[in-house]
């Protein structure tokens, strides 16, 4: 399945054009709650990576979870905490489980590779605007 | 098998402007409207009760974005 990348309105690269991202809806989800979500992929996270927040409204408990450090261009450290939702992509036929870094911080929810890279096939085609999202093939 | 080359297209651009620069938003589910903003995304799951928007963080004008990269093990 094709995206298209999406831009926001006065968001620009060094040239003057419009940044565009892959952004794709997600729903995300933890037995009976669940939230939408518009994630970035990002093939540079090694997880997936979202505000604390929202562990809260799908009612984990964080003091339960097993912590992590996440390291960002910065190069400090951020403690989190994981735990493993569920997803759906938009307009993909099935979902998947993958682990989930909490941080306290309000950073957009940023799909990273375990998981999710290992389960779909994800090829960036900025050239010419869109992204694709496939299923592995069944061997 | 043939692959499915429907392209989904969303472009943020009409519905999002500086007033949500560097906020969280709720988008109705149709993407028609936004429902709500607000500076951080526990104020706004406070304030929208529909759980079919959809949340996005609208990052800010005139910045480049390098998300993070998880590299330390202390599970």
């Amino acid at each position: 399945m094709k995206y298209r990348y999406s831009a926001a309105s006065g968001q620009l690269n060094v040239d003057g054009r419009y940044t565009k991202r892959p952004v794709v809806e997600v729903e995300i989800s933890k037995g009976t709650q669940a939230r939408k979500f518009l994630a970035l992929i990002d093939s540079g996270a090694d997880q997936i990576i979202m505000p604390a927040a929202i562990a809260e409204v799908l009612g984990i408990d964080a003091t339960k979870c097993p912590s992590r450090t996440v390291m960002g261009v910065s190069m400090e450290g951020v403690e989190g905490f994981v735990d493993t939702l569920t997803f759906h992509i938009e307009h993909q036929a099935s979902s998947f489980t993958a682990p989930v870094i909490f941080i306290e911080t309000d950073v957009p929810v940023l799909l990273g590779r375990e998981n999710f890279f290992d389960r779909y096939r994800i090829k960036f085609e900025q050239d010419h605007d869109t992204f694709e999202i496939t299923p592995p093939p069944k061997r | 098998m043939k692959a499915n080359t429907r392209e989904y297209p969303r472009d943020l651009s009409e519905l999002l402007d500086a007033s949500h620069e560097n906020k969280w938003v709720a988008i109705a589910s149709d993407y028609s409207r936004v429902i709500a903003a607000a500076e951080t995304l526990r104020q706004l799951f406070r304030m929208v009760s529909d759980h079919t928007a959809v949340f996005y963080r609208v990052l800010p004008r005139g910045v480049s974005f390098a998300p993070l990269a998880a590299w330390k093990d202390e599970v």
